[in-house]
């Protein structure tokens, strides 16, 4: 045994303490857990029906840059209002990075009928959608969401979801795109600008199939909302090349955020929203509407089944649709809001921002088929994550 | 003998080697103490106390953290007694199949991190065993019982095991000799593994990541979070663990120091 | 007595039987699962099929892991022997700076990687400052920012066991080696690495092994260009589609380093390579 005996001793010296360090910290850190209970006793009857969970709680999952102060939700002034009115506490957790990683995550518990210890999850509609037809979406009970008469008429009625039985938008998603004007040396308009050669290496595109597909089918004329699957294949292989020659450097979800913020990242497909918080710290982004459109979907609230506090999830729902909450939370987190009356609520700028008035044409991605899904997202995976 | 140029180059270079290593510990001190303009520590603005004077702003940090302290205490429990036991038969006794148990013990230390973590997964699917809590701490005695058995036996081959036969002789029974002679001969062996176990348990983010379930462990937490913000409260939580460790190291110096003087 | 020799028996086998159950079912079975997985959805085509699909990726890995490893005998070897030959009263200190670093949470170091490496970062702007780089190069998204990073994470995994080594060399034969070969360069040559290779051996393992398996580095640190296998790995493992692909690529990661390490167990008896 020799000398790797000796040079486990070594590290353990090392690590060993720095196993006890942790330890210590335990003690301490473990006595200042209770304190964030507040607001126990306020309309306590209305939330009690939760069978399985705590029925002063509710958890809700979302997707990044969804609420205001994302970051710690519980300073959020929607998340602090609601629960000053209701007494019940929003464990708000930001961190779905994508339908099909969620899909797969979730699904087995969710077949087996099993909850998966959330009450709210935010998904896109095509996911949404999916999980309506596989039967895991609870139906709301109408009357702890009086505020649902709020949703604006273009949304009321997707094919998917008639008279929004199952699913209220949270937000409408725009993808479109951000770019430094001074890094890129010229000013963007098309879609087909990300292509230019002097952004070799530069550019960063969504791996959330529909949006990105969407704009280059956009940019070479064909129709996303119609389009077959060989239309859609085209912008695929487009992706393919530009990853193949070196001009687009990411294909991520979520985290593009990171190198657009750091300017490593000059131009990118994008989310209006995240745009317009990434503007507070980088002024110099500007955010376009291609010429050729910007793709338009819905990321949807849904409650799934096992949920342990359904009632407080509804009640939630019912506090966001109200336009008084709506018009400072999607001022702040800059998505078009679903909710009639929103916009009346902001302030004199907020009415005249682009990312809460897009301008141009607007195009939604036509709802696949599940064999036409598959293969459409084998293809987009192989270009993309080879 | 005296110092040569080469030789004078070679510790310069030694030098380097230290700087290197804690050129990103400097950046994480330093940054722990900055007042960032955006919800990104990654461009230095102002400093200040602020991120010290709240480590527990963001709850999700505070709450992963405590998450991540228990699953290393069951872990390491189980890690160290399921651990020392195999250490002491693979010590102790002959047997056949020795050394294939060897091979095997020391096998999940050859294997990549995302193997391990992926195929472990695929089970667990399998199985139908929902990730979490639960899936996590298997995880982790998985990978830390090889540590385990491979410190401790490296740490009591040689021992004088008659000791026990004398007890045993002396009329102990067997638990009585586990506890009053077995067990103090092999804890400096057993505490040092355990140590490293909880440490390894605390730090391991990629099998975790692979495993875990609706609540992240404090490693998965900062990279969930990394997508919304990576706060000055991160570089407090990793420089206060550094310093208490810095402490603790330099106690333990000086107590070896004492007891070696002693001696 | 003889109750005693009965006792030794099944003794040992009690002992390592609720370890040896947690091993086979949390570690053998699933590595069966994982090449059972595998061979889902197209058999052995989708081994043919991720050699072709990621004939970069995996070259890329294996590149990245040893340069990392060759990066950190470099920098590792020389500070091990300067603590092991010159530490003198203070090499338990210096052992201890190179063990402090990873008291911080790995990712949180890797991090600070990022803050200091980014395009408008310190160190670009220095090495723009002084015309060494140009206006639009960078180091984010390149290979040495991932290089140099695996090097990092794994240098004290590399450090620690040569020490050990050099320690154990008996003084006597360096001095010895001064007498038969008179220069520095020559005892060193012929008889301070010859011992020392053990813990060089012990440390490229430990270096290489994880830095094959990362994906950390290369995502934060790295663009599309610069991905691993550990990233293809987990970017697709939540996709039930992809699962059988990614078990191939994991057991073609496996065997690789699996090989490696026999290899190096032939030279230094099994007993010896962890």
């Amino acid at each position: 045994m020799s000398y790797t005996s000796l040079t486990r001793r070594q590290l353990l010296a090392g690590f060993g303490a720095a196993g006890a360090v942790t330890l210590l910290g335990a003690c301490g850190a473990s006595k200042s857990k209770s304190i964030s209970t507040k607001g126990v006793s306020a309309n306590g009857g209305s939330a009690g029906s939760g069978s399985a969970g705590d029925a002063k709680k509710i958890t809700m999952l979302n997707w990044v840059l969804y609420i205001e102060n994302d970051a710690d939700p519980s300073k959020s002034p929607t998340i602090r209002s609601f629960t000053d009115a209701t007494g019940i506490r929003v464990d708000y957790r930001p961190e779905i990075d994508g339908n099909d990683t969620f899909y797969t995550k979730y699904e087995p518990q969710l077949s087996k009928g099993k909850g998966i210890g959330a009450d709210i999850v935010v998904l896109t509609a095509w996911m949404a959608a999916r999980m309506i037809a596989k039967g895991f979406a609870l139906p709301f009970t109408e009357s702890h969401i009086p505020n649902k008469a709020n949703l604006l008429p273009d949304f009321a009625n997707p094919p998917w979801d008639p008279g929004r039985k199952f699913t209220l938008p949270w937000a409408t998603v725009l993808a479109g795109i951000a770019y430094y004007p001074d890094k890129c040396g010229f000013e963007l308009k098309s879609v087909n600008d990300l292509f230019d050669p002097r952004l070799k290496n530069r550019v960063t595109v969504l791996d959330e199939m529909r949006d990105t597909v969407g704009l280059l089918m956009l940019a070479q004329g064909l129709d996303p909302a119609s389009g077959s699957i060989d239309d859609m294949k085209k912008a695929v292989a487009q992706i393919r090349t530009a990853r193949g020659n070196g001009q687009i450097r990411k294909v991520t979800g979520n985290s593009y955020t990171e190198d657009l913020r750091l300017r490593d990242t000059w131009a990118s497909i994008a989310w209006a929203g995240d745009a317009a918080q990434l503007q507070h710290d980088n002024p110099d982004l500007r955010w376009l509407f291609p010429a050729e459109g910007t793709m338009r979907s819905t990321d949807n609230a849904m409650i799934l089944l096992g949920a342990p506090n359904q009632v407080g999830a509804e009640l939630f729902l019912n506090h966001v649709y109200d336009p008084k909450v709506a018009g400072p939370l999607y001022e702040k987190i800059q998505y078009p809001s679903p909710v009639k009356g929103a916009l009346a609520n902001m302030s004199a700028a907020a009415k005249s921002s682009p990312f809460l008035n897009p301008t141009g044409k607007l195009v939604e991605f036509r709802i696949l088929s599940a064999n036409e899904d598959d293969e459409l997202s084998k293809a987009f995976a192989e270009a993309t994550q080879q | 003998m005296k110092l040569g140029w080469g030789s004078r180059l070679l510790s310069v270079w030694a030098g380097v080697a230290l700087l290197f290593l804690f050129t990103p510990i400097f950046v994480i001190v330093a940054f722990s103490f900055n007042k960032p303009l955006s919800t990104y520590n990654y461009l230095w603005h102002k400093f200040s106390f602020d991120a010290w004077a709240h480590p527990f702003r963001y709850s999700q940090l505070k709450d992963a953290f405590l998450l991540s302290l228990r699953v290393a205490l069951l872990a390491t429990f189980i890690s160290v007694v399921l651990g020392t036991a195999m250490a002491l038969a693979l010590v102790k006794y002959r047997f056949r199949g020795k050394g294939l148990i060897n091979t095997l013990l020391v096998l999940p230390l050859t294997m990549p991190e995302v193997v391990l973590g992926f195929s472990l997964l695929t089970v667990f699917v399998a199985i139908n065993w929902d990730r979490g809590f639960r899936t996590v701490v298997v995880a982790h005695v998985m990978f830390c019982m090889s540590y385990v058995a491979t410190t401790v036996k490296a740490r009591i081959r040689g021992f004088d095991w008659r000791l026990e036969d004398a007890a045993a002789d002396l009329g102990a029974d067997p638990w009585r000799t586990f506890t009053k002679v077995t067990f103090p001969l092999i804890l400096p062996g057993v505490a040092a593994a355990a140590l490293l176990c909880f440490a390894l348990s605390l730090d391991d983010f990629i099998i975790t990541y692979l495993n875990s379930g609706l609540k992240p462990t404090f490693p998965v937490a900062v990279w969930t979070l990394k997508r919304a913000a990576v706060p000055p409260q991160i570089n407090v939580f990793a420089t206060s663990v550094l310093v208490v460790g810095v402490t603790l190291a330099l106690g333990g110096m000086a107590l070896q120091r004492r007891s070696a003087r002693a001696a | 007595m003889d109750g005693r020799i009965a006792r030794r028996g099944w003794v040992p086998y009690a002992l390592l039987a609720p370890g040896l159950a947690w091993l086979v079912l949390f570690f053998v079975v699933p590595l069966f699962s994982l090449g059972r997985k595998s061979l889902e959805r197209g058999g052995l085509h989708n081994y043919s099929k991720v050699f072709s699909d990621n004939a970069a990726v995996i070259g890329r890995t294996f590149l990245y892991a040893l340069a990392a490893t060759m990066g950190a005998l470099v920098l590792g070897y020389p500070l091990a022997y300067v603590i092991a030959t010159r530490g003198g009263r203070a090499k338990n200190l210096l052992l201890a700076l190179v063990v402090l670093p990873f008291f911080t949470t790995y990712l949180i170091r890797t991090i600070a990687w990022k803050v200091l490496l980014f395009g408008d970062g310190p160190v670009v702007r220095f090495l723009r400052f002084t015309h060494v780089f140009g206006r639009n190069s960078e180091l984010l998204g390149t290979h040495w920012a991932v290089i140099g990073a695996l090097t990092y994470n794994f240098l004290p995994f590399m450090v620690l066991p040569i020490y050990v080594s050099l320690e154990k060399i008996d003084p006597r034969l360096l001095e010895a080696g001064i007498d038969l070969y008179a220069t520095p360069i020559a005892t060193f040559r012929r008889v301070t690495l010859p011992l020392s290779m053990p813990g060089v051996f012990a440390g490229s393992l430990l270096t290489f092994i994880p830095a094959a398996g990362d994906f950390v580095n290369a995502e934060l640190l790295g663009s599309d260009g610069q991905r691993m296998i550990g990233n293809i790995i987990a970017k697709n493992f939540e996709k039930d589609v992809f699962r059988p692909k990614i078990s191939a690529l994991s057991f073609v990661l496996m065997v690789v380093i699996l090989s490696g390490v026999l290899l190096y167990a032939r030279f230094l008896g099994t007993e010896d390579v962890i």
